[in-house]
């Protein structure tokens, strides 16, 4: 039986999905118009529209065309990947243990982590820590130093609890031991968690600036994010320019085309895995 | 026998070769790259095999991350006491923080070391004076090369349109800016341009003292006599904030304000958006530097295919003075760890910065590779810009090491160039806006040092002036009074009581 819809319920919804579409235009249209500028070919001004015969990808092939970005790319890829790797196994052999409940002085061990969450040690401790473990210079300085976060520890051993113990119990009577109940019954289970956390931590990672600057020298190991910072500084410091350092394309399209191939990959990755979203953050917070 | 003889004669030259190895120091160097658009020197970089062969140091050169994370990444290798041998600083409270600390070592005795260089850069006492502390010199401060590159540019196919000769007053200034704002001098037919185009922007925030509007106004300022923070008189020292005409020329820029011949966007703008608006033809008259003006040439003509542009003197005030502002003489610094001098290799330090200064060091670190990257026609480096910057800069990522601004490397740095169909001369044009700028020196800002609350104070001028221009506070008697007596609040007459104690103790003030 269809349900009538109340003249106020069909306002409510209108009103809903109006604040949606400004929500999206308020997120949509900053996004349209770098990439509009980054198409700017020279003597045009920025403008939210402009007529396809007038875009030009001058700013893209400058940025793809140097050496530097290819070998950039690749470090962050390396960065992504193996950071997530790292973190995610971390962050599983941790979330598991602390969700069974029958682990001795879990709500210790939960409290010490907690701790780091509210106080960190600062950058000059954590340098000297990883200077004195002879990483400096080195992808593990930025692939170990925060590689579990707190916040995502939590999150996982929250969905880790919410699966109920039965079948736990069940896997333990057909002689199955701890290894074995995580490798083939708990994570096979957890796969929106797993996913949704990874794309946290994958975000981080592609997006981790500070930490190669502090940690690595060698300007070759340098991702991404750091060369294009470096890149778009250079293009701010015109006082300074050398003779005939013609561009070919205007500065501001240099920048913004810099903006979006930082952001492309993610933004290709997200709709991928959004739908597990979700599933993932808030089955974390369902209690049986 | 022949066999015992050869291996007799390898060992003899395996020996030579380890000893030749032990003699070698290590150096590590860490400078801002040049062209932070471009790569680290390639692992085969001809400076690596040169100054091993012929200087017999292995150097280790690292960049470090512009801006505020350089800083912090030097604070942190400090705390490690893992500071580079040699290394810039570019903030001098970092500077001040790390001499206090004893991380960083005096370097009077290496001058000797390096007697061309020295004679040439460092014999300055007055600017030397800024790094040293308990008469010691603590750091190579560089004299500055490109200072006072800044100016006035003005549309001159605008002015011949609406028949205006460029502006020598600044009652003659207002009159064009006006003309240029209302009376359509692109001749689109719609009203979208402006009279002038600046912004707030201190060129050098963080090292001299951000008060006021900025460097794009202090012509107006200059007009009055009064650009820059400290009057310099020293019969009557004080902040220029503090005297009469300062308040006339900050009456002068609401006007312009009010008339709206200033874009409206100005307060909150960059030195980003200045460039793409003039670049866009929106403005009859801009303030920029010739390396900024440079770099946009291309689309600005691409924007205004028949546009001219000159650069104008700066306008004089009522009472006949002018000045487009003030500039400092120190350049970049250079310093050198106390554990790099405690080790011994404060000799291989001073032979490479002597090296770097003239000749094939000086080629090598600020051009690259002869005939690949510069050539040397009529003895002036020209180059070669067939080969991109993200390759050609790689090899000159230590360049500020080596430029010392003489004028063959102006007209290589600074050339002519043609753009749009028009001819720009730019060596010619930075000499123009260096001479004919009127510009007062205020290096003697450096040696005074930060007041506690430097943020507080420097907000608090800044942003009444921000209000008084904008028509957000009347400028009367009563509200300009006010303002000066608000200065109390921020302990202003303290931090004036310190510059002024400073300044004549070192001698900038007699």
């Amino acid at each position: 039986m269809k349900r009538a819809i109340s003249r106020s319920d069909r306002l409510f919804e209108w009103g809903i999905d109006a604040f949606l579409i400004g929500v999206l235009a308020v997120t949509l249209i900053p996004m349209w118009y770098v990439a509009m500028v980054s198409l700017l070919p020279f003597g045009k001004s920025p403008s939210l529209f402009l007529p396809p015969w007038e875009w030009s990808f001058a700013a893209y092939a400058q940025l793809i065309f140097q050496p530097t970005i290819w070998r950039a790319a690749l470090n962050s890829i390396l960065l992504t990947f193996g950071g997530v790797a790292i973190s995610l196994t971390l962050t599983v052999m941790a979330a598991y243990p602390l969700s069974r409940r029958d682990l001795p002085g879990r709500g210790f061990i939960v409290g010490l982590i907690l701790f780091t969450f509210l106080f960190n040690a600062g950058l000059i401790p954590t340098f000297l820590v990883v200077k004195d473990l002879g990483l400096l210079n080195s992808y593990w300085a930025v692939l170990l130093n925060g590689a579990v976060s707190v916040y995502n520890l939590l999150v996982m051993k929250s969905f880790f609890q919410s699966l109920p113990e039965s079948l736990e119990e069940a896997a333990r009577i057909d002689g199955a031991n701890d290894w074995q109940i995580l490798r083939h019954v708990v994570l096979p289970l957890s796969r929106p968690i797993l996913l949704t956390i990874g794309l946290f931590y994958g975000v981080a990672n592609w997006n981790n600036f500070f930490e190669p600057i502090l940690f690595l020298s060698d300007r070759n190991l340098m991702p991404l994010p750091v060369v294009l910072r470096d890149i778009l500084t250079g293009l701010n410091v015109a006082e300074y320019v050398e003779g005939g350092a013609a561009q070919a394309a205007p500065a501001e399209a240099l920048k913004m085309a810099a903006v979006v191939l930082i952001t492309l990959p993610m933004l290709l990755v997200y709709p991928w895995i959004q739908r597990y979203f979700t599933k993932g953050v808030l089955l974390g917070s369902v209690k049986e | 026998m022949r066999i015992g003889f050869r291996i007799l004669l390898s060992l003899i030259a395996c020996s030579g070769l380890v000893q030749a190895q032990a003699n070698l120091t290590d150096l590590s160097v860490a400078l801002y790259a040049a062209n932070p658009e471009a790569p680290a020197p390639p692992a085969n970089w001809e400076v690596y095999r040169t100054v091993r062969d012929k200087l017999g140091i292995n150097l280790k050169f690292t960049m470090l991350p512009t801006g505020a994370d350089g800083d912090n990444r030097l604070g942190a290798l400090a705390a490690a006491n893992d500071l580079p041998d040699l290394f810039e600083v570019r903030s001098l409270a970092l500077f001040d923080r790390l001499v206090q600390q004893g991380q960083l070592a005096p370097v009077n005795s290496l001058f000797p070391l390096m007697p061309k260089r020295a004679a040439d850069r460092y014999g300055d006492a007055k600017r030397n004076l800024l790094v040293t502390s308990n008469g010691q010199i603590y750091g190579f401060l560089e004299p500055v090369t490109l200072s006072r590159q800044y100016g006035i540019w003005v549309r001159k196919d605008w002015l011949d349109k609406l028949g205006l000769k460029p502006p020598a007053t600044l009652e003659e200034f207002f009159e064009v800016a006006k003309a240029f704002t209302e009376r359509d001098p692109d001749g689109n037919g719609r009203n979208d341009t402006y009279g002038f185009g600046g912004v707030i922007d201190f060129d050098t925030a963080g090292i001299l003292p951000g008060l006021g509007l900025g460097n794009h106004f202090q012509w107006v300022y200059g007009a009055y006599g009064v650009a820059g923070t400290w009057n310099y008189n020293p019969k009557a020292f004080a902040a220029n904030v503090r005297e009469a005409n300062f308040r006339k020329a900050t009456e002068y820029i609401r006007r312009l304000v009010e008339a709206k011949v200033i874009d409206p966007d100005w307060a909150t703008m960059r030195r980003a958006d200045l460039r793409t608006r003039w670049q866009q033809g929106r403005y009859g008259m801009f303030f920029e530097s010739v390396g900024g003006l440079q770099a946009g040439l291309q689309n600005f003509h691409a924007n205004n295919p028949n546009a001219e542009l000159l650069l104008l003197p700066p306008p004089k005030g009522p009472e006949g003075k002018s000045s487009m502002g003030t500039y400092s003489s120190a350049g970049w610094l250079y310093v050198v760890s106390k554990r790099a001098m405690d080790a011994g290799k404060g000799a291989a330090i001073a032979r490479f910065l002597e090296w770097a200064h003239s000749g094939e060091g000086y080629f090598l670190l600020g051009w690259g590779r002869y005939k690949t990257d510069y050539t040397l026609p009529n003895n002036v480096p020209t180059v070669n810009t067939q080969i991109p910057i993200s390759v050609r800069g790689s090899y000159t990522q230590m360049r500020w090491l080596a430029f010392n601004g003489n004028p063959l490397e102006m007209r290589g740095r600074y050339p002519e160039i043609s753009v749009g169909g028009r001819k720009y001369v730019m060596y010619q044009l930075m000499a123009q806006a260096q001479r004919q700028g009127n510009w007062i020196d205020r290096t003697g800002d450096l040696i005074v040092k930060a007041a506690p609350n430097q943020a507080d104070l420097e907000r608090y001028v800044s942003e009444n002036l921000v209000q008084f221009v904008l028509g957000q506070r009347p400028i009367n008697d009563s509200s300009w009074n006010q303002f000066l007596s608000g200065l109390r609040n921020v302990r202003f007459e303290q931090y004036e009581a310190a510059a002024e104690k400073a300044l004549r103790e070192s001698g900038y003030l007699k």
